[in-house]
């Protein structure tokens, strides 16, 4: 099993990032850079972002740049809450409304049955 | 952090349990790749990286609304959609960038499925018939495996046009499949 495919089930590309940033930064062996290459030309999201890696000054200093836009995005995911979802403010006062109204109509027929009763 | 989990897994723990711990780490294991393809249309490095925050945070307002199947197609778009909304502010907008996004949906999906992809390039017949700059650059790139490298100091011919010659060289004969299978 070769390095690129020891790592599929935890990146969701068939190459891992350990070894993605290994050929940005030219250090595989030929045999290791066919393989990435191979998987490069079959995914035109991969072979875009390997382009525009290549295009960095510092691509040693890539992980660090990787953590901190993820410790951003973790912050600003800390301050979010999911949108609980409510029922409108409209509906809820149709059903009260309504609620009442069943409530007193029944007393009304209580109250005429009693008097009738009576 | 690595979890082992895949992303449907991961986004189908984000969706029951409405906790925003699992979108971090799904989103985590694109960021590499996101800040390269911002960085491929933007070419600066800064733009990149604010770029990358705003598809983040793009992704974590969406992701509650829209249920995500593709979640790397789904970002591949959001990115490249940022992308040229930045060029366009700029004045810039590119006409490559308009027409992926038209064909991410299907290049993504086609493009994970490396099965089909050989038996394609099974195709000797078909290429034969392709221009010779294809014809050898797919040869040495899938016959004799060798890497772009390895072909730019064969051939003489630049990383950009071996790249270019080994992708329209698997189109046109994705094309000849196509026409053969219609005919058949």
């Amino acid at each position: 099993m070769t390095e690129s495919r020891k790592h599929e089930e935890k990146s969701p590309f068939p190459v891992s990032e350990e070894l993605f940033l290994k050929y940005v930064n030219n250090e595989l062996s030929p045999e290791e850079k066919w393989e990435v290459e191979k998987i490069l030309s079959e995914s035109s999201l991969l072979s875009d972002a390997e382009e525009g890696l290549q295009l960095f000054t510092e691509k040693k200093e890539l992980p660090s740049v990787v953590l901190t836009i993820n410790q951003k995005m973790n912050r600003s995911l800390k301050g979010r809450r999911w949108k609980t979802r409510r029922n409108p403010p409209r509906f809820s006062l149709i059903l009260i409304v309504t609620i009442i109204f069943l409530l007193l109509l029944t007393l009304a027929f209580w109250i005429i049955f009693r008097l009738k009763a009576g | 952090m690595s979890t082992g989990m895949n992303d449907q897994e991961l986004y189908a723990l984000f969706i029951k349990e409405k906790n925003n711990k699992w979108l971090g780490l799904l989103l985590e294991k694109y960021t590499l790749v996101l800040l390269g393809v911002c960085m491929k249309y933007l070419r600066n490095q800064e733009d990149a990286k604010d770029a990358v925050q705003a598809v983040f945070e793009s992704a974590i307002k969406k992701s509650q609304i829209h249920h995500v199947e593709n979640f790397g197609g789904w970002l591949y778009k959001i990115a490249i959609n940022e992308c040229l909304m930045r060029l366009r502010k700029k004045g810039d907008a590119h006409t490559e960038l308009t027409d992926r996004i038209q064909g991410i949906d299907a290049s993504y999906l086609e493009n994970e499925s490396e099965k089909r992809e050989s038996a394609l390039l099974d195709l000797e017949k078909n290429l034969q018939l392709l221009p010779t700059e294809q014809k050898e650059c797919l040869e040495r790139f899938y016959f004799q495996k060798q890497s772009y490298e390895k072909i730019t100091e064969h051939t003489g011919y630049k990383l950009n046009q071996v790249k270019s010659f080994i992708q329209n060289g698997k189109r046109n004969l994705k094309l000849m499949y196509l026409k053969q299978k219609k005919n058949d």
